[in-house]
């Protein structure tokens, strides 16, 4: 008896022994090799672009940072004093601006996710032809393409900046700033991986796929030879002296026909225009996965129930000049602007009101001097959900066809040059004779105008205004707008800095520098 | 080890003293304080982390949750310590004295790090800190008779901290707008909104620890200065340019203050009159220093539709009224890249915590019960300080070691009052 209560004690004891090496509750890397899970590695990385840093936060950012609007948040009684008007949209920005700082935070996360995703891959064969070689391929080309397009976003706003490109890891956590060309090296790297990886016709094989095809590489490498056709000192040193508008143009062709144009231009700012014919990199968003408040920070206020900010209201000017130019543009109010609505909002005894703003009324107060911008607004006035099912576009078709236009009147080529941007105003059924009659110097000049009144506050003016120089942007931008008679100066509009060390470029974040050691 | 000197022939028969021990010690403890799996890289889904679909459907996806640091140890703590137990006087004097020097070694601290990681922070073992300090306790039974009782004690801890290293390399360091090369990193950013979106603490090896941070200032600049710097109008707080280059910035900071107090101590006191019986609590912090958040949102007349006090509104500077104490109406600090000293106050407090009245009723003709007490307690009752903020006895960030000392929408203590009886049976 003593011996079995012995022998029962030894087989318990046996098998409750307890195992300190247990595995985590984790998974590990294997995610990234797995046919079953490599997606959600890869919705990973775009999720970080959909994150309140890199989406809302940049939009505010970027459009702040562009010249042409103002904003209403954190307005109280004095909004034009903000802190927002008084230095990121009046060109004078801090270093610790908040959103920038927040948008800085943003990127960078992407970019670490696709780092993960790059150096996890490993179980494929590059040059391989299976379903499952294809796949893994496609992925990681679409790592490196979400890399390249960050680090050109950082590289054009802040110069200099941190280059990381390898697994995150806790011995790496400081790094030095990499001079703008540096970065500019792995962009032009990472975006002709992508241009060969990404997938080109998945799209329309399978409705469930819905990541950019490698034509939005195409478009991301255009955009970086443009830059660099004006600007020498960002060239890698391996590629000075090349044709760079001819390399910008042998990219965009490669696009030229795979998309076309919605046949509605305000339809691509409602529900209906999502994933459509135009787009080529959209960011998705589902109001069951809160990826998004874009409706909730660019809806005009009282516009519909529940939150709405209406944090950007374009400068009368950008507004006036654009009327001007095409008088009666369906592209107007109710696409990109809104300056008279119904009131709609929380309290019923102001609902059917109507709000007015300007151009819908004479100019009062800064509150009322400057339309809404209205492209990521909320349509459906019945919706007071927070978050938004609505979709954000990035790189659609229109712009290529501007960048073909500005790119081929730069080469010479002005019969082209005129096809491409006429493709885009008779969407609008707008006449090209300006164009038709206009010499290189003109076409240029009015290209570049182009951009904003087929794509304003879409994220590319800051850049597209600084693209060719600080001259530029001073005589083409900010003293027309500092100097426009119409405007009021005392108290509905901003001044915009022409000091050339704040226009071109945002203050590294301090936080970034009080915590990176290796950043004076 | 101990020894108990009354023990000892030369003391066995004192009449004075009843207990002398004396103590010495040396311990090393670890705390590890990290999660498990902390060491390694967690794969996986994460709350908020998601994207949508086409169909406005949801796909959950996976990443890479932290920077695993599979270098993470124990972080150690190597103290040594004397003490000395005494009782005099048929033990109505008693008391403990303790002296203690605590090095503890890897701190393990959630450091912030750069975000172009990708990641807003880290754990690692990181620096050296000393503690040295003395602790007093005292009690005193000064009447002990059949009707009256009364006995006080009281103790008192003082506490010096000082960084020994911080295992970062050397950077240009200002103090008073000197530069110098220290290791040093700073705490964690206040808020995410408009107002203190900077830290207020900055970790400085030979310091003391988390000391406050950013600009001196001297009064608001007036109409007839001719000194403004640039950017500056009358009305402004004048931020001494310490550097003298004549702009304000980042170098242009220095130490504001120190959250860490001289002294804390605490006082109880209990007394028995016949029936009557009353007890009282103190407790107190002196010479510790409260950067008070608050003041950025209600001490400044912003001018905006927020409250502000009465006083930075009727003293606000006026041009026809001008003031050296409060800015102009519409001086705000959004943007600012530091906190001032104008935020920094005394925090040193000493707060009657408990008093408790009782009675006890006669129960000899009540066989029910053998005691039957009355009694009031009122606590936080009285709090003598000069500090401006609702309680100084701060509990903003009490979780957080790189927040320290920081009063940022700190809600104030309630006084309780309560009436009870105790009964035994």
């Amino acid at each position: 008896m003593k011996n079995l209560k012995l022998l029962l004690l030894l087989t318990l004891a046996i098998l409750s022994s307890c195992d300190l090496d247990e595995d985590p509750p984790y998974l590990d890397e294997t995610a990234y090799n797995n046919i079953g899970s490599i997606f959600g590695t890869l919705d990973g990385v775009y999720a970080a672009l959909t994150t309140y840093d890199s989406q809302e936060k940049r939009i505010f950012v970027l459009n702040g940072f562009s010249g042409f609007f103002n904003t209403r948040k954190q307005s109280q009684v004095s909004p034009i004093n903000n802190v927002n008007n008084a230095n990121l949209f009046s060109l004078k920005p801090l270093a610790n601006d908040g959103d920038a700082t927040a948008m800085w935070s943003g990127y960078y996360r992407a970019i670490a996710r696709a780092n993960t995703l790059i150096a996890n891959v490993q179980n494929y064969d590059p040059d391989g032809v299976t379903a499952q070689d294809l796949i893994f391929k496609d992925v990681v080309g679409q790592a490196y393409f979400v890399r390249a397009w960050s680090y050109f976003s950082l590289v054009r706003l802040f110069g200099d900046v941190p280059l990381l490109v390898d697994l995150p890891s806790y011995d790496t956590v400081m790094n030095e700033l990499i001079p703008a060309k540096g970065i500019y090296s792995q962009i032009i790297a990472d975006a002709s991986k992508a241009v060969t990886m990404m997938n080109t016709t998945s799209a329309n094989d399978n409705p469930d796929y819905y990541y950019p095809k490698g034509y939005a590489a195409n478009v991301l490498l255009a955009k970086v030879y443009m830059t660099m056709a004006t600007n020498s000192d960002i060239v890698p040193d391996d590629i000075l002296g090349s044709n760079f508008w001819q390399m910008a143009f042998d990219e965009a062709i490669q696009v030229y026909g795979e998309y076309s144009l919605l046949a509605d231009y305000a339809s691509l700012f409602t529900l209906a225009g999502e994933n459509s014919s135009e787009s080529i990199f959209e960011l998705q968003i589902s109001q069951i996965a809160t990826n998004s408040q874009m409706g909730r920070n660019y809806t005009p206020n009282s516009y519909k129930p529940g939150l709405c900010f209406g944090w950007l209201t374009v400068n009368a000017d950008i507004y006036d000049d654009h009327e001007a130019t095409y008088p009666g543009d369906s592209r107007l109010e109710g696409a990109t602007y809104m300056s008279e609505y119904p009131n709609n909002g929380n309290n019923p005894q102001n609902v059917g009101n109507m709000i007015r703003v300007y151009p819908s009324r004479s100019r009062g107060n800064f509150r009322n001097s400057h339309p809404f911008f209205f492209k990521y607004a909320n349509k459906d006035i019945t919706h007071s959900n927070q978050y938004d099912d609505k979709n954000i576009i990035v790189y659609r078709y229109a712009d290529l066809l501007l960048m073909l236009a500005e790119i081929s009147n730069e080469l010479g080529d002005s019969a082209n040059a005129l096809n491409y941007v006429t493709e885009v105003l008779d969407r609008s059924g707008l006449a090209n004779t300006d164009y038709a009659n206009a010499d290189q110097l003109t076409f240029r000049d009015k290209i570049m105008k182009e951009y904003r009144y087929e794509l304003l506050g879409e994220g590319e003016d800051a850049h597209n205004n600084r693209r060719r120089g600080y001259n530029y942007f001073l005589n083409n931008i900010i003293i027309p707008h500092n100097t426009n008679p119409n405007l009021n100066f005392t108290n509905l509009d901003l001044i915009l800095s022409e000091d050339p060390t704040q226009v071109m470029f945002l203050p590294i974040p301090v936080r970034e520098l009080n915590t990176n050691e290796l950043i004076d | 080890m101990a020894w108990n000197v009354s023990n000892e022939s030369f003391l066995q028969n004192s009449d004075f003293i009843n207990n002398l021990k004396l103590r010495a010690g040396w311990g090393q403890i670890g705390n590890h304080g990290i999660r498990p799996y902390g060491t390694i890289s967690n794969y996986g889904i994460s709350s908020g982390v998601q994207y949508g679909t086409p169909n406005n459907g949801l796909s959950i996806p996976i990443i890479l949750n932290n920077l695993a640091n599979p270098d993470l140890t124990w972080e150690t703590t190597e103290q040594l310590n004397f003490g000395l137990d005494f009782s005099f006087l048929n033990k109505k004097i008693s008391g403990t004295i303790d002296i203690y020097d605590k090095t503890t070694k890897d701190l393990l601290q959630n450091i912030p790090i750069p975000t172009s990681t990708g990641y807003g922070n880290m754990l690692i073992n990181k620096g050296d800190i000393s503690n040295k300090g003395l602790e007093l306790g005292l009690n005193l039974d000064l009447i002990s008779t059949d009707d009256i009782e009364l006995s006080i004690g009281g103790n008192i801890a003082f506490n010096k901290t000082k960084i020994l290293s911080l295992g970062i390399p050397l950077d240009d360091f200002y103090i008073d707008g000197d530069g110098q090369q220290r290791s040093f990193f700073y705490g964690n950013t206040i808020s995410r909104g408009q107002y203190f979106r900077t830290p207020a603490n900055v970790f400085v090896q030979g310091e003391e620890s988390s000391l406050f941070y950013g600009f001196e200032t001297n009064g608001i600049y007036q109409t007839e200065d001719t000194d403004l710097l640039s950017g500056a109008v009358p009305g402004d707080v004048r931020i001494v340019d310490q550097n003298g280059d004549g702009k304000i910035d980042e170098i242009d900071r220095t130490f504001i203050g120190n959250p860490n107090p001289d002294f804390i101590y605490g006082v109880n006191l209990n007394f028995r009159y016949k029936r009557l019986n009353m007890s009282m609590l103190f407790n107190g912090v002196q010479g510790n220093d409260i950067a008070n958040g608050n003041l950025l949102t209600i001490g400044d007349p912003t001018g905006n539709q927020a409250n502000i006090t009465a006083d930075a509104y009727y003293n606000a500077w006026r041009p026809d009224a001008q003031s050296n104490t409060h800015p102009r109406i519409g001086y705000d600090t959004i943007g600012d890249i530091a906190i001032t000293d104008r935020i920094i106050e005394d925090g040193s407090f000493l707060r009657l915590n408990n008093l408790t009245i009782g009675y006890d009723i006669p129960t000899d003709k009540i066989n029910l019960f053998e005691r039957f007490n009355i009694f009031i307690t009122a606590q936080n009752l009285f709090t003598w300080t000069n500090y401006s903020g609702y309680n100084p006895e701060i509990s903003s960030f009490s979780y957080d070691g790189l927040r320290n000392g920081v009063d940022w929408n700190g809600s104030p203590d309630a006084k309780t009052f309560s009436l009870g009886v105790n009964v035994n049976f």
